[in-house]
Parts: structure tokens; sequence; C-alpha cells
């Protein structure tokens, strides 16, 4: 049976072994990708800031000591603190709305318009998502998003059990007021934007050309 | 109804969509008096799921990141000798204070030692002498 070594243990190799630093890699890059991906959308940024949460963890692995709080919560203090930086020094929200619609053209063939109305409530939710603060925003990437454990969470968010759990029924009901002003809002006609009708149109003249989506485009 | 036990189900319910199952109406029909509150909040929290579903990175990004923190890794390595965790540096403490402890307990057995050794000496010299003295007497 092969037993898995503990984040800490395999912390302490990566002091001097470079290949334990491989592996702690390796089980956290999926959930700090998926993290970083979740809170800017963009695949080239994800990869930038998910590479420089690893080197400055590579930099730092001296100074980490657990002392109750996990690897895995240290790791997405600094994601998060590169997202709130790149938010601050860009302010580049808007740029999120183009790929959270990358999924129409990578899924399965299904009806294009049952793709284009999962296409559209999804890019619904995200920018509602993306008017809550960034405490708010954490919270539902890292609860939606990661395996996490609630102690996990805690720790991450720097707040306990019961507090994150009243966040996210607090985050959930004010999502919920979000979304009732936009379809208030919305001019009945115009719920779906220029992109996914070019989308939507890019994917009916494959479907005419006799091309098939099954591996993507 | 109480807030933390609404707090409680949004929570777990969240959970179990994370693995892949959906209880919303069992949730409801243990709370009926709080349908209207619950409802519209387990329905978003299903809604929001695939919205905010994990996305995995490309094998070719993932590979070529990990080459390139192993090659800093060992060039860090290789530069400086990793620096002692706290409680290394307290067991290295603990063993110098042990070191300096047992030297001074030998330290001060050798004194004693000697200094008895003298003291016997100058005894032995000086009890003749006084017995004389008092023979003399």
């Amino acid at each position: 049976m092969i037993i898995e070594e503990t984040d800490d243990v395999l912390v302490r190799r990566a002091k001097v072994e470079p290949a334990a630093f491989g592996i702690l890699y390796e089980r956290h890059l999926p959930a700090i990708y998926s993290y970083i991906y979740r809170r800017t959308g963009n695949t080239a940024e994800a990869e930038d800031l998910t590479a420089k949460t690893f080197f400055s963890a590579l930099r730092h692995i001296d100074t980490y000591q657990s002392r109750g709080v996990p690897f895995s919560a240290w790791l997405f203090r600094i994601a998060h603190n590169l997202v709130a930086n790149w938010y601050r020094d860009n302010q580049r929200r808007r740029t999120v709305v183009l790929e959270a619609a990358e999924p129409l053209l990578d899924t399965a063939p299904e009806e294009p318009t049952r793709l284009a109305e999962q296409a559209e409530e999804r890019e619904k939710l995200m920018t509602a998502v993306r008017r809550l603060s960034g405490e708010r925003q954490k919270l539902l990437v890292l609860k939606f998003t990661s395996d996490l454990s609630n102690a996990e969470i805690g720790a991450i968010m720097g707040r306990s059990e019961g507090a994150v759990k009243a966040l996210l029924h607090r985050t959930l009901e004010a999502l919920r007021r979000i979304l009732t002003d936009m379809e208030r809002s919305q001019p009945a006609g115009q719920s779906r934007p220029a992109w996914m009708r070019a989308a939507f149109r890019f994917h009916m003249s494959g479907e005419q050309n006799g091309q098939s989506r099954q591996g993507g485009i | 109804m109480n807030r933390r036990v609404a707090d409680e189900i949004l929570w777990r319910y969240v959970d179990i969509l994370h693995y892949g199952s959906d209880n919303a109406e069992r949730c409801l029909s243990l709370f009926p008096k709080h349908r209207d509150q619950l409802e519209p909040l387990l329905h978003l929290a299903k809604r929001l799921g695939p919205s905010l579903a994990p996305v995995r990175p490309s094998p070719a990004f993932a590979r070529r990141l990990k080459e390139e923190l192993l090659v800093a890794a060992a060039s860090r390595s290789r530069a400086a000798p990793p620096p002692a965790s706290h409680q290394e540096l307290w067991w290295r403490a603990a063993a110098v204070g042990s070191a300096v402890s047992v030297m001074a307990a030998f330290a001060v057995m050798w004194h004693n030692h000697n200094h008895t050794q003298e003291a016997g000496v100058g005894a032995r010299s000086a009890g003749p002498r006084s017995g004389g003295q008092q023979h003399a007497a």
C-alpha cells in the first residue's frame, strides 16, 4: 500500500529536494488554476498568475510554517493576493465575459439553441457574480470550484466555519437580488450579446459545411 | 427560521451538488414552512454549479510550468543551504544548552575533586606538625 506523504512532510522535504516541490505542485495545481481561472475568466491570465503563485511559493517556502494553517490555504492566499493585484492594476473585469463563453465551443454537439441558452445563462450568472465583493466572489469560487474542507475554506478566508457558512448564505441572497435587478433593467429582445450571436452563427455555418464539432474547434 | 439552520442547509446543499447529486426537494420537504425562503436560494446554488465548475489547466502548460519550477528549485537548493526551521533551531539550542550544562557539571566536579585533594594534602602535611607541637607542648 502506498501512503501519500502529507503536505507538511513534503514542505519540509521541498526545502532541500526539488522533487518534493514537484509533488506539491502536482497536488495543488488543479485547484489553484481553477480558482484563478474562475476569478479572471481568461486562460492566458490564469496561466500567468498560476505560474506566479507557484514561483512565489517556491521562493518563500522556507518561511512557511504550518501552525494549523494548511499548505493549500497558504497557496490560495498567495493566489488571492495576485488576483487582487491583477484586478487593482488592470481593471480588466470585462475580459472575463469573453472566455466565460468557451464551453459553448468545447461541449459535445447538442442542439445549437440549447447551447446558446446555456452560454447565455452562464454569462448572466457570471456577470452577476462579478458584481459581488471580492470576498464573496472568492468564497463562491472556493466553495463551488475546489474540494477544500470547511476548515481549509475557513483558514483561507480568515474566518470561522460558522462565519463562512453565514457569508455563503448572505452571498446567495445578494446574488439573487443582483439577478433580479439585472432582469428588471434588461430591455426585452436584447438578452443575447453580440459575441454570442456571432458564436451561434459560426456554429451554424460549421454544421452547414458538414464540419464535426466533436474534437472542438 | 433560525438563520444558522438556513446557513447550514445551504452549505450542505452545495456540498451535495459538488458530488453530482441534487436533494433540493428533500431539503425543502424537511423544512416545509421555510420553502419560500430556501427554495430560490437552493435553486440559485444549483444554477451556479455549472458556471463555477472546476477547470483543468492544459497538460502542456502544466508540464512546462513543472519543468520550470523544478529547474528553479534545483538552482535554489544548490545556491544556498536551506535555513533551519524554528523547530530545528530550538532543538539545536537545546542540544548546545545540554552540552554546556554537562560540561559545567564536569567542571564543578573536577574543581571540587581538586579542591578536596588539595585540602587532603594540606591536612596530611599539617597534621603531624600540629601533633608534634602538641607533643612538644
